[in-house]
């Protein structure tokens, strides 16, 4: 075949596995001098709302990146995304991934189509930027972990924590706590404690839904046929689309879709859960749930199958029983808001522990290199899980048990049914 | 599309009165798959598909045809979900109808792997074989053949080796990276040796790729060839192995990573010590200590580095020899290792090694090594014990080395509580000298006090304080001002912390800057 004949995909694959020649280059060297246009890693924004353009600014500041196209259902966004990325706009995602020439499809839509477009690029052959939420259901993420491991993509999850950067409350890195957790300094079970008191507010107030606004009309800029996708069909208001979304059940899950995943994903990390889930979980929340809009909750706890718990205390509803308790305690030690430590100790015996095995952080060496992401849709998807399972105990409203292998409740059938969600027809995973 | 509540909740009924089971779809299928209309209908072939009811393949496979693209997606999506015989051959035929390039084809392939996969699960291996080597074809994407290469692994046991190499001894690039991905798959130390064999022999690029496999495979009968690698002629390559060695090395990578490390720059060099620091396995650390007598200076360093960075206490007798070295970058890295290594009982001999320093850079490196393993002896009258005795002999450079060190570790006379004793800097006060409390525990602090009654004129002329956890990061002043009377009051905003240091900002022709007592309050 002449070279004419290849498709940009094509041609990365084949002679341009020299694409492969700087694969072990370290971040700080990938970013070095003008990149040959055969070392760029083309990318699609699939969602170009507020992260959306998040994810563009990634794409431009990334010095073999290169933006081919951005995707939204809102003119508006599509045309501020298009003017931003100098690149092609689309209206369905679909178009997109029919180019065949895109290496990474970003997905930072709103939950409900993270799942579906995640399969929908893996099948087309693009590796996938997905933002956190992973999945809106547990059920979501065993099919993107089946679509990605059956054609052999990378999958990144955008939740950083678990890699570098302080985080929230702790103003220290994951590192530091898993060395101090992993070698049994805390001793052994441990909780972890993620409440506004060891600095994770998970901001419900901010994300709750409406339940009495009014049915208006659709705006002509706005396909919200096509926003909705897989979920149900609901009369439109403005509330449940851009910017407010989360506090709606179908799309998202409030604050615990918001800051969950952030919060929990370092917190599976330092426990050492990432290939299982927890075995008991328990919500404390106002009775009945409302069954559209996501309102608010006081505490959900959730217990491994060695005793690890992790409990998550939102302080905007119900009696605050964390208070004063520290982000990990175990028989042994503890250790609180702000990296302090009792015995204060602990901290001393840091540099004598090996350091955890380390991670790629940076996709751009994965989508190369062909190795997982630190944080690829196998952790991602475990992770989720402790968001998606906090939601089911939020509104089913009683304690539960998981096998986390099967990743089904054990004796309770309604819960079971938030694992798979139909979906609105004609989409479907 | 549907739009309306009505028309789109087609699919979700149907799935919920089908329920789980498969007896009654059988008798639904025909009648409402044939009657929906449009997007409908895509729903209803969904959950059809779903139920995995054989009878259903034939009219679902009529709507592949469908020239509504997602009516004929569904189709073939719900065909790669039921599987079996039938499904594999309708999805066949349709690769066949539809183009490579068509929106079709991506469906399709997933659907009949799918297919593929069911069988091996099924343990028709036959079966599934056939569908994978269909699905390897020239003409398919890349990730495709990668998948159909994959399930060709998977089920042909023993010929699994000859499957792999022979796109990775092919002189195709691509299909070379795509065999790669699957080197991790085939267990056995044959297939190792057999993989780490084709290394000089394949790409640069797939080099590098195999290098990172072998390394994931974890099978030591990789080595020779990955230490071979480290001199390869490519940048990329040398690294891959260097990165390779961390994961797969035992004590014979030593050396070759410790020179690799030496003779390289920047991030290569950086790979290279990192992979020498992560090395598992018996005797590492003695095998580096042995390395030591024999090395260039170069690899000396990087071999001194790695022990400092493997917390290789053991290694202290060693070091305290390097330090003695006749190159100064030997001595100064032995020093910097030695601080963090070495006890209280290697203060005698790092003493007289700070007396033999030649040079800025060597003094201040065994001056921190001596202040620092000072430090952590527990009583702080014992800190000044082993460097009291050094500083009569001591003249110029070395007694302002020592008393440097002395000044850093003698905090006892300030902290005793007795305002007849006191702790001075033994001359005029000048910008930028400090003085650093260890409170061995964070505790709260909110307010410090530095009195000096009995030497009046010793305060601080001006001050910054600084506050930190871990000694390193200060951050930011919490609090500066200027000392005007003995007692100099310190308030600012409780905050936990470890490490308390003044910093002194002001200046005196004469005036040492004393400390009669030194107080912490929480607030």
């Amino acid at each position: 075949m002449s070279r004419k004949g290849l498709s940009r995909r094509r041609f990365l694959s084949g002679s341009l596995a020299a694409a492969a020649a700087v694969t072990v280059i370290p971040r700080m060297a990938l970013g070095a001098g003008t990149p040959a246009p055969s070392d760029m890693i083309t990318h699609a924004v699939i969602g170009t709302g507020g992260m959306g353009m998040g994810h563009v600014g990634y794409v431009k500041n990334d010095p073999i990146g290169k933006l081919l196209a951005v995707c939204d259902v809102d003119e508006q966004h599509l045309a501020r995304a298009v003017k931003h990325g100098g690149c092609k706009g689309y209206k369905d995602f679909r178009d997109v991934l029919d180019r065949g020439d895109i290496d990474v499809a970003h997905v930072p839509t709103p939950p409900h189509w993270h799942g579906l477009i995640s399969i929908a690029a893996a099948q087309a052959g693009c590796d996938v930027w997905c933002e956190k939420p992973m999945t809106r259901t547990i059920g979501e993420g065993q099919h993107v972990i089946d679509a990605v491991h059956r054609h052999g993509r990378m999958f990144r999850l955008n939740t950083w924590f678990r890699f570098h950067r302080n985080m929230y409350g702790m103003g220290c890195p994951a590192k530091p706590i898993k060395k101090l957790v992993n070698n049994g300094l805390l001793g052994w079970p441990v909780t972890m404690l993620l409440s506004p008191w060891t600095g994770f507010g998970f901001k419900l107030r901010q994300w709750s839904g409406r339940i009495n606004d009014k049915p208006q009309p659709v705006p002509k800029h706005f396909d919200y046929d096509r926003w909705l996708g897989p979920a149900p069909y609901k009369p439109y208001t403005r509330h449940r689309t851009h910017g407010s979304f989360r506090g709606y059940w179908d799309y998202d899950g409030g604050g615990l879709g918001d800051m969950g995943q952030h919060y929990l994903d370092p917190a599976q990390y330092i426990l050492d859960k990432d290939g299982t889930s927890p075995v008991v979980i328990e919500a404390y929340a106002p009775w009945p749930p409302h069954p559209d809009a996501v309102l608010l909750w006081g505490r959900v706890e959730m217990k491994y199958a060695d005793g690890c718990r992790l409990i998550l205390e939102s302080g905007e509803w119900g009696e605050r029983k964390t208070q004063g308790r520290p982000y990990v305690e175990g028989p042994k030690g503890k250790i609180y808001k702000g990296f302090r430590c009792d015995p204060g100790g602990l901290r001393n015996a840091l540099r004598s522990l090996p350091d955890p095995e380390p991670m790629i952080g940076d996709f751009n060496i994965s989508v190369k290199t062909r190795r997982p992401f630190g944080l690829d849709e196998l952790k991602g998807h475990r992770s989720c899980t402790l968001v998606n399972l906090a939601k089911i105990a939020v509104r089913t409203g009683r304690k539960l048990r998981f096998d986390p292998v099967k990743q089904r409740f054990i004796g309770d059938e309604e819960a079971n049914r938030f694992i798979n969600q139909p979906m609105r027809a004609p989409w479907h995973l | 599309m549907g739009k309306t509540p009505d028309s789109c909740g087609l699919g979700w009924h149907v799935q919920a009165k089908l329920g789980r089971g498969r007896n009654t779809a059988s008798s639904l299928h025909f009648t409402v798959s044939l009657a929906a209309p449009g997007d409908i209908l895509a729903g209803v072939i969904d959950s059809l598909g779903r139920k995995h009811d054989r009878k259903a393949v034939s009219a679902i496979a009529q709507l592949m045809r469908s020239p509504n693209t997602i009516i004929a997606q569904s189709a073939a999506s719900a065909l790669g979900n039921i599987g079996g015989d039938e499904a594999a051959a309708e999805l066949e035929a349709a690769r066949k109808r539809s183009g490579a390039s068509s929106k079709l084809r991506p469906v399709i392939n997933d659907a009949y792997l799918l297919c593929a996969d069911r069988f091996v699960k099924d343990g028709k291996n036959a079966k599934a074989q056939a569908i994978y080597e269909k699905l390897y074809s020239p003409g398919e994407r890349k990730h495709v053949r990668s998948a159909a290469l994959r399930g060709m692994v998977s089920v042909s046991g023993d010929r699994a080796l000859a499957i792999v190499m022979k796109p990775l001894t092919s002189s195709d690039p691509a299909l070379q990276a795509i065999a790669v991905s699957h080197v991790i798959d085939i267990p056995g130390e044959a297939a190792t040796k057999a993989f780490a064999a084709q290394l000089p022999k394949v790409s640069t690029s797939c080099r590098v790729l195999l290098l990172g496999a072998l390394a994931r495979r974890g099978d030591k009968a990789a080595l020779p060839q990955v230490v071979a690698s480290l001199k390869d002629r490519t940048t990329e390559v040398r690294m891959a192995a260097a990165e390779a060695l961390g994961k797969l090395g035992n004590a014979s990578a030593v050396v070759p990573l410790a020179s690799a490390a030496a003779s390289a720059e920047g991030a290569e060099a950086k790979t290279a010590l990192d992979s020498l620091t992560r090395l598992s396995g018996p005797n590492i650390n003695d095998t580096i200590v042995r390395a030591l007598k024999s090395s260039p200076a170069k690899t000396q360093v990087m071999l001194i580095k790695s022990l400092s960075a493997r917390r290789a206490i053991a290694a202290v007798p060693a070091l305290l020899k390097c330090a003695e070295e006749a190159n100064k970058s030997v001595r100064t890295e032995a020093f910097k290792a030695l601080g963090g290594l070495a006890d209280a009982k290697a203060l005698p001999s790092l003493v007289k090694l700070l007396c033999k320093t030649r040079g800025a850079s060597e003094r201040s490196a065994a001056e921190k090594a001596v202040s620092t393993v000072a430090g952590k002896i527990d009583d702080p009258q014992q800190r000044s014990v082993h460097i009291l005795p050094a500083l009569p002999a001591a003249r110029g450079a070395m007694k302002a080395s020592l008393l440097k060190v002395l000044g850093k570790c003698g905090g006892a006379k300030a902290l005793d509580g007795n305002p007849d004793t006191r702790w001075d800097t033994a001359g005029p006060m000048r910008k930028g000298m400090w003085f650093m409390l260890d409170q061995k525990v964070e505790k709260q602090v909110g307010r410090i006090v530095l009195e000096c009654r009995k030497s009046a004129g010793d305060y601080p002329r001006g001050y910054e304080l600084y506050l930190s956890n871990d000694n390193n990061n200060w951050g930011k002043a919490i609090a500066t001002g200027k000392g005007t009377s003995p007692v100099v009051t310190i308030s600012f905003k409780p905050q936990y912390a470890r490490f308390v240091k003044i910093v002194q900002t002001g200046e005196s022709d004469r005036m040492y800057w004393s400390i009669h007592t030194f107080k912490i309050e929480p607030k």
